[in-house]
């Protein structure tokens, strides 16, 4: 984040806890933010954590607040450099997405596409299809000429 | 490239372009990945594998697929490896990612998985990728 990277953030854990912010002077600072997170599944004391897993030995102070990972992500996608996206409702879980990825030239079509899939146990695998794009018009064309000739 | 046009239930036509290969992220290994390790697959084997009991089908759309080429997962810290399956139709690798966590378990160096995309022609969807870990010091280890 400091460097300037853009970053996208996939949840994916075991058990479906919520999680806990630390203190206000912690989450102010976004590099530690999500050191915070705490998905200790009974543990309903309050706590920081600075992992994100399923076992839950960690470092403990006050927490401010009890806060979804449907927070967490509209935290994460408010921030400047982030490109993650909410999941589609349908699905369990909060961060089921994909980003495409374009060359860095004037190319109008993906080359790839990152996925990311919070909770994949409990997704429908029919539901994670081949991402085709939809081709836009200067692209269609484009492609009838390269075609063409 | 491959132009196919289909009809939703609206009656519109969609023009779509051939699959786009991808790479995937989740957080916990798929069971396959407790079996696929060899010494050649680089990287630290410090940890166990603990996958998920039930995928949910995903690895069987991924050799159905066979869009995906890589797969990457944390979960396991002390795993930092990336190993090719040779069970599927096209190409497919199983990576973990690094511990870049400051309060997660484990004393390993934390750092970052570095993936590059090389495009093998310009504006086609076809790419070779290359990956390796960078050390919060700098520090850059193959694979």
């Amino acid at each position: 984040m400091q460097l300037g990277y853009r970053w996208a953030v996939v949840f994916g854990n075991v058990s479906d806890a919520q999680f806990s912010l630390c203190q206000p002077s912690l989450v102010s600072s976004q590099l530690i933010c999500y050191a915070c997170i705490d998905v200790t599944q009974h543990d309903t004391a309050p706590c920081c954590s600075i992992k994100s897993n399923t076992t839950a030995a960690a470092a403990r102070s006050s927490v401010q607040s009890i806060t979804t990972r449907a927070q967490l992500m509209a935290y994460d996608r408010s921030l400047p450099l982030s490109v993650s996206q909410a999941g589609d409702p349908v699905l369990h879980g909060v961060s089921n997405y994909m980003l495409p990825v374009y060359a860095n030239d004037s190319s109008l079509s993906p080359v790839a596409a990152l996925y990311f899939l919070d909770r994949y146990e409990t997704l429908n695998a029919r539901c994670i299809v081949p991402y085709r794009p939809l081709l836009t018009w200067p692209a269609f064309i484009l492609f009838l000429l390269q075609w063409w000739w | 490239m491959r132009v196919a046009a289909t009809s939703d239930q609206t009656g519109a036509v969609e023009l779509q372009a051939a699959r786009v290969p991808a790479l995937m992220y989740f957080h916990i290994p798929l069971e396959q990945y407790a079996s696929v390790w060899t010494p050649q697959c680089g990287g630290l084997n410090d940890d166990g594998v603990t996958p998920v009991v039930a995928d949910g089908g995903l690895y069987a759309a991924l050799q159905q697929q066979g869009d995906v080429r890589a797969t990457f997962v944390g979960h396991d810290h002390g795993n930092t490896w990336c190993c090719a399956v040779n069970d599927t139709s096209t190409p497919l690798s199983l990576c973990y990612g690094r511990h870049s966590g400051y309060g997660g378990y484990g004393d390993w160096a934390r750092g970052a998985r570095v993936v590059q995309l090389q495009l093998l022609s310009p504006g086609q969807a076809d790419w070779t990728w290359s990956t390796w870990v960078r050390l919060e010091d700098g520090t850059i280890l193959p694979q």
